[in-house]
């Protein structure tokens, strides 16, 4: 569902689904990594096959984090349906693929 | 059905069975997912029940669920115009919307039904 490497910047990559059924646990396992943050972060797609809005809010939790921060928030490795439901959702306007 | 969990692996048997397109079977997945979590946040309903059928040109998924008159695509809130401005419910409804290409809604004898093309 989602792993964390902490390095030069934090990079949370999710697997498979990220819907309403696993959303609070991810959110739950990422949310320890935000807390007092001091880099970017990068969210990987590549792995992810499938999310919903319960998904979108873990996104746009990671998203506030890094701006109240004052960092950066990057996303990358979307496929093309996860890539639609980004773009038609407005997140696309704020997080910039890197 | 009573949860969502139930829901998901009857939408994961149904595209298997019926060879569903990836991009369909998203669709599917999408819509059906946003509805009953929809439902069993907002609704009265305890249980519901889900069909999903192929037409001519896409599949038909069908809702119904008892309790008041719920519609669940009457309101939604549009996309996301900036970080600050994120209360995100209404989303799914909004993707919902943005992803059928016909939705019907109709309430009888205490029933609620929902029928979303796609």
């Amino acid at each position: 569902m989602v792993s964390i490497v902490d390095g030069d910047t934090i990079t949370i990559s999710f697997q498979k689904r990220l819907d309403a059924t696993n959303s609070e646990d991810a959110l739950a396992q990422i949310s320890p990594a935000l807390d007092s943050l001091n880099k970017s972060i990068i969210l990987d797609m590549s792995e992810l096959e499938y999310i919903s809005s319960a998904g979108l809010q873990v996104i746009l939790h990671c998203a506030k984090a890094a701006q109240q921060a004052g960092s950066q928030a990057g996303i990358r490795g979307m496929n093309d349906n996860v890539r639609e439901i980004l773009k038609i959702s407005g997140f696309l306007t704020f997080l910039k693929e890197v | 059905m009573q949860t969502l969990e139930e829901a998901v692996q009857a939408i994961g048997q149904f595209c298997h069975k019926a060879n569903v397109a990836a991009e369909a079977a998203y669709r599917i997945n999408l819509v059906c997912e946003e509805l009953v979590v929809n439902l069993l946040t907002h609704g009265q309903a305890s249980d519901f029940s889900l069909s999903l059928s192929t037409i001519d040109d896409g599949f038909k998924i069908e809702l119904s669920y008892g309790g008041k008159h719920f519609n669940p695509v009457e309101s939604d809130k549009g996309p996301l115009q900036s970080i600050e401005n994120s209360k995100a419910g209404g989303l799914g409804l909004f993707l919902v919307k943005q992803l059928a290409r016909n939705i019907n809604y109709r309430y009888e004898n205490g029933v609620n039904f929902v029928e979303v093309t796609v």
